[in-house]
């Protein structure tokens, strides 16, 4: 495995009980009327610096509109989200781009490199847009991709990298701009069994060496091995197992067969805000 | 910084290569055509000015030499010599004229000048060839195969080919010059001169002289030469500008809709990498800029392909069709680059507004 060294951001900013990411009622309707579709439906959730969070649930719960929703990609119906203390819900298009370009990284699941662009110029061309450029940009890239191992692969244009090196590529670009928040979307479905493990080795190392807050949504079992917390989302809800009921256990099974995922109820870590009673709120999942 | 339009576009060359080739043959018919019109205005233009004397008197209502007509009295040519400032005078008459070549026609637009007086030793001695001779403009003669001592026969005169040079073409015809006299038994014009150039004394500017050789000849217009020639050259090419202006707007349509579907196509194509863009942190100002650096790209590549070719173009096709005179004047380059670049930034426009809807949460769909 590669190492991954801490950055000198992550020791100096700070925010209140380390609590980088700060979700309150948050809600995303789509259509109207009967065919009102709540895809994401009064969710609380607050996560700590350094924390590796697995959102888990079946298709169409509403994983990735949180996660859009979090990224600032897509406004809320109702409700806040803070990163690092600043509601991004608040702020105006221009606002929430320079926001994203210096708080959030994104990994996706079909790795979105810019196909015309070699390794390191995906890496190199976030930090220009946050307003690095020459050769600062290209050392910097190049440092990053070294340290995710690819330091031989720098030139390769992502159409002759494995889904692996691409994964890699993009989990770079998401590290370029020193973010303090990385959103994952299904980082390993796309990936082999070895590449997947290996990419769920190195964003939980990223994490933990560099106090990173990573939030993954994905159906991989694997990454439950290296969560701090695993929420269940059903139907834009995260769903309380605090004592399982039988059906809420045939879900579990269900899912566990589907996805590979077995949530154990426990209690909320100390920065887990409680349910906010109105809508049964949620619980961590930790895994034993 | 990593450019990001220049790799886009190199990434598929075939689409490169296509909207290139459109920019490129838009700048070559914009700039042949221009050149063609600027070559006969200035053919016209050196022609008057190549003739001795610095004031033109033509018939009033006279705009040129070939597409209008002029006569004035034989008699006003002693009038004006007795002018004071005047130094001399010439008669300049001029016909279309039909020749016999080998068994074929050609034509050809036959000039004689001739000195009247005044003095000194006159000035212009190379259009005055010898009698029963002949001097021809070279494009003339390369287009009807003629050469120094050839014969051309009009009627039952015959002209020996004396010289063959530079002398003036305008597209439609060419000029040529024989002796006074040869012209006088020719048409025998006795009476009326077609046009008369006059010198001025040394230290007499031509312009203090027009009113009085206005009175001295009536029903007459004087001009400087500078005047003249000017007047003669836009008059002589203003019947071409509708149609140039006709090929110009076509060229430009051409050029703007390839380019515009070009990138357009491209910016469809690419549409989640935009988004993707967005989701990283670009500005959509930033967007903009590489879609236009794009458009802006392939507009001067067009351009500098097309300029280059349009200068080949006219090279060959003077050489395969001697009467096409063209001139590329640096200033219409520089205005077919502003009207590239003007090309470039409306075909931006629609790219551009369709960049600014690609939503970027469309990057999660796998």
């Amino acid at each position: 495995m590669t190492a991954v060294h801490p950055t000198a951001t992550e020791a100096s900013v700070g925010s209140e009980n380390g609590v980088i990411l700060d979700v309150h009622g948050l809600t995303k309707t789509f259509g109207s009327g009967r065919a009102i579709v709540h895809a994401v439906d009064g969710i609380d959730l607050s996560v700590r610096r350094g924390e590796l969070v697995l959102i888990m649930g079946p298709s169409g719960s509403g994983k990735t509109t949180l996660l859009t929703l979090i990224g600032g990609l897509l406004r809320p119906t109702s409700g806040t989200v803070r990163v690092n203390g600043r509601e991004i819900t608040a702020l105006k298009e221009r606002q929430l781009t320079k926001f994203r370009r210096h708080y959030l990284g994104f990994v996706f699941q079909s790795f979105n490199l810019l196909e015309s662009l070699n390794a390191r110029e995906n890496v190199e061309v976030a930090l220009n847009f946050a307003g690095v450029g020459g050769r600062k940009a290209r050392r910097h890239a190049t440092a990053l991709l070294t340290d995710l191992g690819m330091a031989d692969r720098l030139r390769a244009k992502p159409q002759t990298l494995s889904g692996g090196e691409r994964q890699r590529v993009s989990i770079a670009r998401a590290l370029a701009n020193d973010p303090q928040l990385i959103l994952a979307d299904e980082p390993t479905a796309n990936l082999d069994s070895r590449h997947g493990h290996e990419v769920v080795e190195l964003l939980h190392d990223i994490a933990k060496a560099q106090h990173r807050t990573i939030i993954i949504v994905s159906h991989d079992h694997r990454i439950r091995d290296v969560a701090d917390r695993v929420l269940w989302l059903q139907d834009g809800r995260f769903e309380q197992f605090e004592q399982p009921d039988e059906h809420q256990s045939a879900m579990l099974d269900t899912a566990g067969v589907l996805y590979g995922a077995t949530p154990q109820a426990t209690t909320p870590p100390p920065t887990a805000r409680g349910s906010s009673g109105r809508r049964g709120g949620w619980f961590p999942w930790r895994r034993a | 910084m990593v450019p990001i339009a220049r790799r886009n576009l190199l990434a598929d060359k075939v689409k490169l290569i296509v909207a290139v080739g459109g920019v490129t043959l838009a700048i070559v018919l914009i700039i042949v055509v221009h050149s063609l019109y600027q070559g006969v205005r200035r053919e016209t233009d050196t022609f008057i000015r190549n003739l001795p004397g610095d004031i033109w008197i033509v018939q009033r209502g006279t705009t040129d030499l070939v597409f209008s007509s002029s006569s004035l009295p034989a008699t006003s040519a002693s009038a004006v010599r007795t002018i004071d400032g005047v130094r001399h005078v010439y008669a300049l008459n001029g016909r279309l004229m039909a020749f016999e070549v080998g068994g074929r026609e050609v034509r050809t637009y036959v000039m004689a000048l001739e000195f009247i007086g005044g003095s000194g030793a006159p000035e212009g001695t190379e259009f005055v060839p010898d009698r029963g001779t002949i001097i021809l403009d070279h494009t003339f003669a390369k287009q009807t195969g003629l050469s120094e001592g050839d014969e051309l026969q009009f009627g039952d005169k015959s002209f020996t080919v004396a010289d063959v040079r530079s002398i003036g073409n305008v597209l439609v015809t060419q000029f040529a010059f024989i002796t006074p006299e040869s012209f006088r038994e020719i048409f025998n014009v006795t009476g009326a001169v077609n046009y008369l150039l006059v010198t001025a004394d040394e230290g007499v500017a031509p312009d203090t002289l027009i009113a009085s050789l206005a009175e001295r000849v009536p029903g007459s217009s004087v001009y400087t030469t500078d005047h003249f020639a000017g007047r003669a050259s836009e008059k002589g090419t203003g019947d071409f500008l509708p149609i140039i202006r006709v090929i110009l707007v076509i060229s430009f349509i051409v050029g703007l809709a390839v380019l515009s579907l070009v990138i357009y196509s491209a910016t469809i194509e690419r549409a989640r990498e935009y988004a993707i863009m967005k989701v990283i942190g670009a500005s959509p100002m930033g967007l903009y800029r590489i879609v236009l650096s794009q458009s802006v790209f392939i507009a001067v590549v067009g351009f500098g392909a097309g300029v280059g070719l349009a200068f080949l173009f006219n090279e060959v096709a003077g050489d395969l069709v001697p009467q096409f005179i063209t001139y590329i004047r640096t200033q219409d380059i520089a205005l077919v680059f502003g009207i590239t670049i003007v090309m470039s930034i409306i075909a931006s426009f629609m790219p551009i507004n369709r960049v600014a809807r690609v939503e970027p949460a469309t990057v999660f769909r796998a």
